[in-house]
């Protein structure tokens, strides 16, 4: 019996990607139409009555709102609030457990409830998976934009790079209009760490200053090093008299990365030995010797 | 879920016999842009094909690289979509395999997410017409192709 | 008699327990992959800007190379390391179809055993995550060392001889491990059919490089298991087949004998019913997972994983 329940299940798990697969592109097709012609009849029209609609509906909207911008906003927001897109998926989330919850959460995100209904999802920021935890957490600040920053403080978890990652995106999707200068300034480390990935992601040179003051003065040492690896990703001069007492802070598998990272990120030896030991440096020379050279003097596009 | 499917190729506004005879192919070639997109993710493809289409286009999505490559040679395209840069940095000189095939040089896109300046400057070197990172904007895009086919249209 | 029944009972539980267990891990792994699949895009940024290098060593196979090379992950490179005196027709091949030139490269203090010969880089910046390596040929562990010394990512992933990247699998190995947090995993373990292991290239450096006990020396709270599948290999597939159905038939059918003879027609039935659990439950993996090996080697990772239990683990690179 067990095993009958095995093979059914496959089979049908086989038969349930295909049928999604046809499902979702149909109501991609439908969104964009609707898009481009900039529609409201045709957005009224989209009705998905079966939870294999709605589901397909959902990931549509949310292939939609992730490769996309400047898309009218009013309409994705009438075909998810007429087929109450949020409520089923806020449903299956309280039903399902594990990364089936975190699916669901993670589309909520592209569909996201009114501000008042998002609050039911803080509980699922203190999930025991931190994937079911940042997608909670991306839903409710989705839901609530204006909320945002007293949201990430109050995220009882230490963000990942991952999670990190995750919220950026949303600013790179339009969502999330929050300035990085009040986070780099704030006293939370999670809010600097995500200043420091706002401006890592986006290359703000502007926020060079603080990002030094950041590396050189920060209590906590993962907050520095993340303020290290945005300075070098900005790719201008480091003030490497500054950073070397901070550096010399670090712990030594910490210490390696980071003068690995400098080496990878093309600045010079003479900059990356002002800041690491000369053992440390052993690794950085040898990466540079054989790959600045052959890419700087033998590129094709020279004559 | 965006499982790869097994290699499944569409048509979109035509039929895939039509374009087994090179005389076809040069008569529609007068009348029609014919554009080409690979895709590893099937919804994807379907989308950027739903916002570059119109009445004027002929677009045909496919799921790998040799079956892209054997779409430009059969149809001769006017404009590439790539939605991957894994063919232009795996050595495989994915470029000059589909600009091979007679005096149509397909106008080559890339969208992905890359924002490196190293993966840029290499699609850039690589042949790469125009590069666009998500998200895209969809009126951005599409005047993006209908640029480039009313000027082939005026040449 | 009592004993050998209440033996058999035993086993058949066991078996029916791991195998369930083993289901429902499948399960929440194919979660996860769908998962990922929905929320990931293909740039670094959103692995949190984990890097990973691929060291191969007895890669001679030209398509084996382009399809590590058919990555779309950023922060990732291929290191080929063979002996260009030995495997002479192969590297000048690798060489002229991908534009390299020997560039400087000196000794390394982290990896004794590297002692590289020759290094070589690709014109092309199109191809700078390709680097072969040349060394003089010695065991598979200290090909891999070499490889290790001139990485620039900080996670080893080592490949040997037919073993291919499953779709996105590089892709899916970072999210795994940027999600656990930084400098967290030391070890990222998928016993999948086709076992893989990245390492962090500082653990390896605390072992002193790769050896078939390199494994030890990594705590468990620092290694993350997945069952996702990340490579698959495809070396003597027939003669895998051949001789697993064999076996397993040869296995089987003394089991019944033997059970019916002296224990009873039911035990035989019940034997008869896991062994059918098992194979469901490997073709439930099959298609929940994705998997590009024969269905006989997913019935091999049971014994596998079994003996696993009992013996320490080896590492080791085909």
């Amino acid at each position: 019996m067990a095993a009958l329940l095995l093979l059914l299940a496959a089979r049908r798990r086989r038969r349930n990607a295909i049928r999604r697969d046809i499902l979702r592109r149909h109501y991609a097709s439908r969104i964009i139409a609707v898009l481009r012609d900039d529609d409201l009849v045709a957005a009224e029209r989209i009705v998905a009555r079966t939870a294999a609609h709605r589901m397909a509906l959902a990931e549509a909207l949310h292939t939609v709102v992730c490769h996309t911008y400047g898309t009218d906003t009013r309409l994705l927001r009438i075909m998810a609030r007429q087929n109450r897109i949020d409520r089923f998926l806020m449903r299956r989330a309280r039903l399902a457990s594990g990364y089936r919850r975190a699916t669901f959460l993670l589309l909520l995100g592209s569909a996201p409830p009114p501000a008042a209904r998002a609050r039911r999802l803080v509980r699922y920021t203190r999930s025991r998976n931190r994937f079911v935890r940042i997608y909670a957490l991306t839903a409710m600040l989705a839901a609530d934009p204006a909320a945002a920053i007293h949201t990430l403080a109050a995220y009882p978890y230490r963000l990942t790079p991952f999670d990190i990652t995750q919220i950026t995106a949303l600013l790179r999707r339009g969502l999330l209009p929050i300035a990085f200068e009040p986070l780099l300034a704030d006293s939370n480390p999670n809010l600097r760490s995500l200043g420091l990935g706002i401006v890592r992601s986006f290359g703000i040179d502007t926020a060079r200053k603080q990002v030094i003051r950041i590396a050189e003065t920060d209590d906590d040492p993962q907050v520095a090093d993340e303020a290290m690896h945005a300075l070098a990703a900005l790719g201008h001069d480091i003030p490497t008299e500054r950073l070397r007492g901070r550096i010399a802070s670090f712990d030594a598998p910490r210490r390696k990365a980071l003068c690995r990272f400098f080496a990878a990120q093309g600045y010079s030896m003479h900059a990356i030995e002002e800041m690491f030991d000369e053992r440390e440096c052993e690794c950085a020379r040898r990466l540079i010797d054989s790959y600045k050279k052959s890419i700087v003097c033998k590129s094709p596009s020279l004559p | 879920m965006q499982n790869p499917l097994p290699p499944i190729f569409f048509f979109r506004h035509s039929f895939w016999h039509i374009f087994r005879s090179p005389d076809a192919a040069k008569t529609l070639s007068m009348e029609k842009t014919r554009i080409v997109i690979y895709a590893t993710r099937h919804t994807l493809g379907g989308m950027i094909s739903d916002i570059i289409a119109d009445p004027d286009s002929v677009v045909a999505i496919c799921a790998t690289t040799e079956q892209t490559v054997a779409t430009c040679i059969d149809l001769a395209p006017d404009i590439v979509i790539m939605l991957s840069v894994a063919p232009f940095i795996d050595g495989s000189e994915f470029i000059r395999r589909i600009r091979r095939q007679g005096d149509r040089r397909p106008a080559v896109y890339v969208l992905s997410w890359h924002q490196a300046e190293h993966i840029v400057l290499s699609l850039l070197e690589a042949g790469v017409d125009q590069y666009l990172t998500f998200p895209v904007s969809m009126g951005r895009l599409y005047g993006k192709v209908r640029s480039d086919r009313d000027n082939r249209s005026r040449t | 008699m009592q004993i050998a029944l209440l033996t058999v009972i035993l086993l058949l539980t066991a078996i029916a327990v791991a195998v369930a267990i083993r289901a429902i891990a499948v399960s929440r792994a194919a979660d996860w992959m769908e998962m990922v699949a929905a929320g990931a895009t293909d740039s670094c940024e959103s692995a949190g800007y984990v890097g990973c290098s691929a060291v191969c060593s007895g890669v001679e196979n030209m398509q084996q190379i382009e399809s590590l090379l058919d990555v779309e992950y950023d922060r990732y490179e291929t290191i080929i390391v063979l002996d260009a005196r030995l495997s002479s027709v192969t590297f000048r091949a690798i060489v002229a179809r991908y534009d390299l030139i020997r560039v400087d490269s000196g000794a390394s203090d982290e990896f004794p055993t590297a002692r590289i010969r020759a290094l070589f880089r690709s014109r092309s910046r199109s191809l700078r995550r390709l680097t072969l390596v040349d060394r003089a040929a010695a065991s598979a562990y200290d090909d891999l060392d070499a490889g290790a010394s001139v990485a620039s990512y900080d996670y080893i992933l080592p490949i040997g001889t037919d073993t291919y990247l499953m779709p996105e699998a590089i892709e899916k190995a970072v999210i795994a491990i940027a999600s656990t947090g930084p400098g967290n995993v030391d070890l990222l373990h998928s016993v999948s059919d086709d076992e893989c292991y990245i390492f962090h290239r500082d653990a390896l450096i605390a072992q002193g490089g790769f050896t078939r006990h390199v494994l030890r020396g990594i705590p468990a709270d620092r290694t993350c298991r997945t069952i996702v599948p990340l490579v698959y290999r495809t070396t003597n597939e027939r003669r895998i087949k051949f001789i697993t159905r064999i076996t397993i038939f040869a296995a089987l059918a003394t089991l019944f004998t033997i059970e019916t003879a002296t224990l009873g027609a039911g035990l035989a039935a019940a034997t008869a019913a896991t062994a059918v659990l098992a194979t469901a439950a490997a073709a439930y993996a099959r298609t929940a997972l994705g998997r590009y090996n024969c269905f006989e080697r997913s019935i091999l990772c049971y014994f596998k994983r079994m003996s696993a239990i009992f013996g320490r683990r080896k590492f080791t690179i085909s």
